[in-house]
């Protein structure tokens, strides 16, 4: 299981840096916005997979 | 990256001219009346293209599992970006005859310079765009934009670091191609084939000579047992060549600011804004 959060999380921060650096042009803009980015990325896909997980013991 | 500036008038529809270079690669160019491009485009593609049809027999789209295939399916291969040469493998070839039999020798290079092929023809329909909306005009800038593009697909981080950005170019350089070389160590190189994953394989494609170099050297490892990680390994390998893409487009877009004279960073900031708004 941390093995796995690890291994999203890395992903994560690759879409995230590359997300970034697609909508700011400006390399110290882009690179700030990248917590942030990463933070609300990994909850929101953390959350999305909780929710599949309690549906899927719900049924 | 619809702007024209003021002070040029367009020697063409964008889109049209885009749209041709799809089609047949040169016929955006005929179009545009740069007859010299047009012939350089159709001899580089479609000879790109051929040279791979003939060393593979045309017969790479066989590697698709019989449950994958469907007409629209190989849209999803980088063989797309020409289109004219995916008609032509359609029609000639196709999925061959339904039974199964041993390849040629030189299928892998074969396959390999048919989607080649596509990615130098969306170097020149980003070209015939830009052509389209500027003529023969172009202020000089040194490395043009889809000679930029070519060279973020062929490194990534390359076509960054010709623009001067370099921070940029060795980050998207460390972070991409070691996403890459971690799926592909996950996968215990199974990603490194497009007989075993023919989707997986055209996402990785373009991660350009990283994943093609990987490939030739590893010699497509055979797969002897289970791979525990082979998912996460193919889905890394294949994101890395994927995220490549957007690399591409920032390579695009900065090169197609500075033609046009606008600042690139302003530019972008105010394209954000209005689609915010």
């Amino acid at each position: 299981m941390i093995v796995h959060l690890l291994l999203f999380a890395l992903a994560t921060l690759v879409v995230v840096v590359m997300a970034a650096f697609y909508a700011e042009a400006d390399d110290s803009t882009a690179l700030r916005s990248v917590p942030k980015r990463f933070v609300r990325f990994y909850v929101s896909c953390v959350v999305l997979g909780a929710l599949v997980w309690a549906l899927g013991l719900a049924w | 990256m619809h702007a024209t500036p003021n002070h040029k008038a367009p020697v063409g529809n964008p889109t049209v001219a885009t749209l041709l270079t799809w089609f047949l690669p040169g016929a955006g160019h005929l179009y545009l009346g740069r007859f010299r491009t047009a012939l350089l485009a159709f001899l580089l593609v479609e000879g790109t293209f051929a040279l791979g049809f003939l060393l593979s027999d045309g017969r790479a789209w066989e590697f698709l599992h019989p449950e994958l295939r469907g007409t629209f399916a190989t849209l999803l291969a980088p063989e797309a970006g020409n289109l004219g040469g995916w008609f032509l493998q359609k029609e000639l070839r196709g999925f061959g005859p339904g039974f199964p039999r041993l390849y040629p020798d030189l299928i892998h290079l074969g396959s390999m310079l048919t989607a080649l092929s596509g990615v130098i023809n969306i170097c020149f329909m980003t070209r015939a765009h830009l052509d389209a909306r500027i003529g023969s005009e172009r202020p000089e800038l040194g490395v043009s934009p889809a000679v930029s593009v070519g060279l973020a697909w062929a490194v990534p981080g390359l076509g960054h670091f010709v623009q001067g950005r370099r921070l940029r170019g060795a980050i998207i350089f460390g972070m991409l191609v070691g996403l890459f070389l971690l799926g592909s160590f996950l996968a215990e190189g199974s990603n490194l084939s497009r007989e075993r994953h023919f989707y997986y394989w055209a996402g990785q494609f373009f991660l350009g000579l990283p994943a093609i170099a990987t490939e030739v050297l590893s010699g497509r490892p055979p797969v002897t047992g289970e791979i525990p990680n082979m998912d996460v390994g193919l889905l890394f390998a294949s994101m890395a060549g994927l995220l490549n893409v957007l690399a591409m487009l920032d390579v695009y877009a900065w090169s197609e600011d500075k033609v046009l004279g606008n600042d690139p960073v302003e530019a972008r900031r105010r394209k954000r804004e209005e689609t915010a708004s």
